[in-house]
C-alpha cells in the first residue's frame, strides 16, 4: 500500500516536472545541455576532456605495443 | 541482508549522473595507487627472492602485470563499494561516490585491466603465475568485497589473503612453481593484515559504523579488537622468523625480523593496555598502524636482500 502511494507520488512528480518548463531551463543552465544539444561552453569542456583521455590512451597503447615487441624479442631468444 | 540491500539503493540515489566523461585521473584513482605500492614491493621481493634469474624485461612485465592486476582489483572494489564509500569521510571523494564517473565505466575498466594483466603475465612468464593473479583478483573483488566485507567482522582476516598473493605471483613468474618460502611470505602478509587494519579501524571506527561495515571494533568492541591485535601480532612474529629458523634465509633477515617483530609486539602491547574509547587518545593504535607499514617494507626488503647476497 505504501509502495503504491510512493509510486503515485513519484508519477505525479514526474508529470509536474514534464509540464513545468522551469526545471528544464535550470537543468540546461546547470549542465549546459538542452534536448540533446550541448552549449558552447559544455561542448568545449567535453572536447578538452576527450582530447586529454585520447592522449593518455595513445601513450598507453604505444607503451603496450613497445612492451609486447620487447617480450616477443626476449621470448624468441633475440636478447 | 539488510546491510547488503540498503546501501545499493542509497548509492543509486546519491550518485548523480556526471555530465562530462570521466577524466583519466579518475580512472587512475580507481586503481588505488597507494595500495599498489605495497603490492608492487612485495611482488618484487618475491621475484628477487627466487633462486633463479629472469630476464629484466620479463621481470618488469611481471611486476607491471601484478600492479595492473592490483589496480583492476581496486577498480572492481570501488565499483561494488561505491555505496559505502559515499558514507565514509575517508572515501567519499573517490570518483564514483563523488559522481565524477558512471558506475559501468568503472566496471568495464576493472574487467579490462584484469583481462589484460592476466593474459599478458601468462604470455610473458607462465600460466601458473597468471592463474594465481586471476585468482587473487577474483578473491579480492568477489570473495572479500562482495561476500565477506559486509557479512562478517572476520572480513579482514580472510580477505587479507588477497593482498598476500603478490610475493607468490612474483616467485611463480620466475620459477614456474610455488615452494615453502613464497608460502611463508604469503603467511607473513596474511597474519600482518588483521593487526594493520584493525589498528586503523579503531581510530576511524565512526566511519565504518556509519557505513554499516561490520569491522571488528564496531561489532565486538574495542577491547576485543585490541586483544585480537595482540594475538595476531604474536603469531605473525613467529611466522616472520620461521624463514630464518628453517635456513631459507641468512642472519641478515633473521636479525631484522627479530628486531622489527619485537618492536611490533611492543607496540601491540601498548595497544592492548590502552583502554581509551576516544579516538583522539589512540596514539598507540596510530603508532602501530604507521609502524606496520614500515615493518612490512623493511622485513621484505631484508628478505630479498638476504636471498640475493646469501651464498
Amino acid at each position: 500500500m505504501s509502495d503504491q502511494n510512493e509510486a503515485t507520488s513519484l508519477g505525479q512528480s514526474e508529470t509536474e516536472h514534464r509540464l513545468d518548463p522551469a526545471p528544464r531551463d535550470m537543468f540546461a543552465q546547470h549542465e549546459g545541455q538542452l534536448d540533446g544539444f550541448l552549449s558552447a561552453e559544455a561542448s568545449t569542456a567535453m572536447r578538452a576532456r576527450q582530447k586529454s583521455r585520447a592522449q593518455v590512451m595513445g601513450v598507453l597503447l604505444g607503451a603496450a605495443a613497445l612492451l609486447f615487441f620487447a617480450i616477443t624479442i626476449v621470448k624468441t631468444g633475440g636478447m | 541482508m539488510t546491510i547488503q540491500g540498503t546501501p545499493t539503493k542509497l548509492a543509486n540515489a546519491a550518485t548523480p549522473a556526471p555530465a562530462l566523461p570521466a577524466e583519466w585521473r579518475d580512472f587512475y584513482a580507481l586503481t588505488k595507487p597507494r595500495v599498489m605500492t605495497l603490492v608492487v614491493f612485495t611482488a618484487l621481493c618475491g621475484l628477487l627472492a627466487a633462486p633463479v634469474a629472469i630476464h629484466p624485461i620479463l621481470a618488469f612485465t611481471a611486476i607491471l602485470c601484478i600492479a595492473i592486476g592490483a589496480g583492476a582489483s581496486g577498480a572492481l572494489n570501488q565499483y561494488f563499494e561505491s555505496d559505502i564509500d559515499a558514507m565514509m569521510k575517508r572515501t567519499k571523494s573517490r570518483p564514483l561516490p563523488a559522481g565524477r564517473m558512471e558506475r559501468p565505466a568503472a566496471l568495464q575498466f576493472g574487467i579490462g585491466l584484469s583481462g589484460f594483466s592476466v593474459v599478458t603475465l601468462g604470455l610473458a612468464t607462465n600460466w601458473l603465475a597468471a592463474a594465481i593473479l586471476a585468482f587473487s583478483i577474483f578473491f579480492y573483488a568477489v570473495v572479500y568485497t562482495i561476500w565477506l566485507k559486509r557479512a562478517t567482522p572476520q572480513n579482514i582476516v580472510i580477505g587479507g589473503a588477497a593482498g598476500a598473493f603478490p610475493p607468490i605471483i612474483g616467485w611463480a613468474a620466475v620459477t614456474g612453481d610455488v615452494t615453502l618460502l613464497p608460502i611463508l611470505m604469503f603467511l607473513i602478509i596474511f597474519l600482518w593484515t588483521p593487526p594493520h587494519f584493525w589498528a586503523l579501524a579503531l581510530f576511524v571506527e565512526t566511519d565504518y559504523a556509519n557505513a554499516g561495515v561490520p569491522m571488528m571494533p564496531v561489532v565486538r568492541g574495542k577491547r576485543a579488537t585490541r586483544v585480537q591485535i595482540f594475538w595476531y601480532s604474536i603469531v605473525m612474529t613467529v611466522s616472520a622468523v620461521v624463514p630464518w629458523a628453517l635456513g631459507l634465509t641468512g642472519p641478515l633477515y633473521g636479525l631484522t625480523a627479530s628486531v622489527l617483530s619485537a618492536i611490533f609486539v611492543g607496540l601491540s602491547l601498548r595497544v592492548l593496555y590502552n583502554s581509551s574509547e576516544d579516538t583522539t587518545l589512540m596514539k598507540p593504535e596510530k603508532q602501530l598502524f604507521r609502524f606496520s607499514i614500515l615493518y612490512l617494507f623493511i622485513l621484505f626488503g631484508a628478505l630479498a636482500t638476504d636471498r640475493i647476497v646469501m651464498p
